[in-house]
């Protein structure tokens, strides 16, 4: 309203009238100059003079009348536009539907208003928000990395020192650097296992880091896994003959049973079953490692005639840090992580594990690898 | 006067250990010599670029934290000297993350050991292995 009243060509009363004004002024000013020249005509001998005189006369009240008039249609026009732009609302003569139309009307235009700030401040609040967000995950990938970088700290700082030991001991056991009697060999032996344990639990520690981290990928390469478990079955020789176990390995010699596998990890899982089986089986006891396919998945059972497990606690096998408690009583370190550990390989690699077991009479571990 | 193939041998024969820790290296010289083995031991790249320098040498056995030049940089600067560059390096050390053991096998180490996880007997089986492959 306001922008049409400021807008001369939006404004047709107005300039209507004023057109009006000066084409009749023009009008009586032409009939006041031809009574004018008869006035003077009548000076010249004429015999028109009265006449022109009245006419003269009539003509200018004439031409005030209408300028009077043009101004008082002007003044009318321009207080009724006042009250247009002071009062829009009056200007229809609105009815009580039409003032509740245009209420609803002023409402809903409230609330878009509303919406529409509200909508602004949601699109700032998400955009703080991401830009938040961006400098938290930096943060965190910063913090990822100096913890990926302590953990390689810690693991060197520890291993170091056991290396030392673990050396100089397998130094100690050579003959090269003198014989020692029955009850040093003995007691350096029983210094080894302590070495190998701490640094089995550092590893272990290491791989549950990763796992948990997500960072443990796997190195797929197509290979026998014959050769893998024999070198376990090697590593864990020396006990397997101390603890005189009775070992009965079933590997069929006729298929080179290869798949795709990361031998790493699978050395991992084939180690923490297998030392699990010799820890936990007294001396003189048996264990067996079975291999063989089955249709598209190749499958191992490791079993022993150790001491079990509590027929309560055999849901919670897999846990981290999971330890029975006849367990604990048999033999007390072990940190509880190597079933987890080999769980999360296994499953990684598309197979499957599992246990049965039964108190004091023994414990089976079966997994599975696919073929493709 | 040596033949060829003794001097060829004498040269395969002497293995150059960087590690800075003196008792670890004594251990592991100790085993290889026990094996038939010359044995030069550096604490640092620096004495190891000297004993290059004057010496031939079979194979290195190299730790990776090591004070002023790290053994990834010393791998690199092997590996980039013409000279050098056909000697099989060995990694030896605690630090065992398969990052760092990608890194060391990318830069050009024929293996990596985790030296908690083995022993010098087992170093010594794997460096013979090493050799006979590459003569």
């Amino acid at each position: 309203m306001q922008s049409r009243a400021k807008n001369p060509k939006l404004n047709p009363d107005k300039k209507r009238a004023g057109l009006g004004l000066a084409s009749e002024v023009a009008i009586f000013l032409g009939i006041l100059l031809v009574n004018a020249s008869w006035f003077f005509y009548s000076f010249l001998g004429g015999n028109y003079w009265p006449v022109a005189v009245i006419s003269i006369f009539i003509s200018v009240l004439l031409i005030i009348l209408i300028i009077f008039k043009s101004l008082e249609t002007n003044r009318s026009l321009g207080e009724r536009e006042k009250k247009t732009e002071s009062a829009p609302e009056n200007q229809e003569q609105p009815g009580p539907a039409t003032n509740n139309k245009n209420k609803e009307l002023l409402e809903a235009n409230e609330k878009l208003r509303k919406m529409k700030d509200d909508f602004l401040k949601t699109t700032q609040d998400l955009f703080q928000r991401e830009t938040e967000l961006v400098q938290v995950n930096k943060r965190l990938r910063g913090l990822d990395a100096i913890k990926s970088e302590f953990v390689s700290v810690a693991a060197h700082q520890l291993r170091t020192p056991l290396t030392g030991i673990k050396w100089s001991y397998l130094t100690l056991l050579e003959k090269k650097t003198g014989l020692l009697n029955p009850e040093q060999t003995k007691i350096v032996k029983k210094g080894l296992e302590a070495i190998d344990y701490a640094i089995d639990t550092i590893n272990d520690l290491l791989n549950t880091a990763r796992l948990e981290e997500g960072k443990s990928t796997l190195n797929l390469e197509e290979q026998p896994i014959g050769p893998v478990i024999q070198e376990i079955l090697k590593q864990h020789e020396p006990v397997i003959k101390e603890k005189k176990i009775k070992l009965n390995v079933d590997i069929p010699l006729s298929s080179p049973l290869s798949l795709k596998f990361d031998k790493e990890k699978i050395s991992i899982v084939f180690d923490n079953i297998l030392a699990n089986a010799i820890k936990y089986t007294p001396e003189g006891g048996t264990i067996g490692l079975k291999v063989f396919r089955e249709k598209d998945k190749i499958k191992f059972k490791i079993e022993d005639s150790g001491i079990g497990i509590p027929k309560e606690e055999l849901g919670k096998v897999f846990s981290k840090f999971f330890r029975a408690k006849n367990a604990v009583s048999f033999q007390t370190s072990g940190s509880g992580l190597g079933l987890y550990v080999a769980k999360n390989i296994v499953e990684k690699h598309g197979g499957n594990i599992s246990l049965e077991s039964e108190e004091n009479s023994g414990t089976m571990v079966t997994f599975t690898l696919p073929v493709k | 006067m040596e033949t060829k193939q003794e001097i060829k041998e004498r040269v395969v024969k002497h293995i150059l250990i960087v590690e800075d820790d003196t008792f670890m290296s004594g251990l592991l010289a100790r085993k290889f010599s026990s094996e038939n083995f010359k044995i030069s031991a550096a604490s640092n790249a620096q004495q190891a670029r000297e004993i290059l320098e004057k010496d031939k040498v079979g194979l290195i056995i190299l730790d990776i934290v090591l004070p002023g030049t790290d053994g990834i940089s010393f791998l690199k600067e092997i590996k980039g000297n013409s000279r050098f560059s056909s000697i099989p390096v060995v990694i030896a050390s605690n630090l065992g993350q398969p990052e760092e053991i990608e890194t060391g096998l990318k830069e050009g180490a024929a293996d990596y050991i985790v030296k908690a996880n083995t022993s010098p007997g087992d170093i010594v089986e794997k460096v013979k292995s090493i050799l006979e492959k590459n003569t």
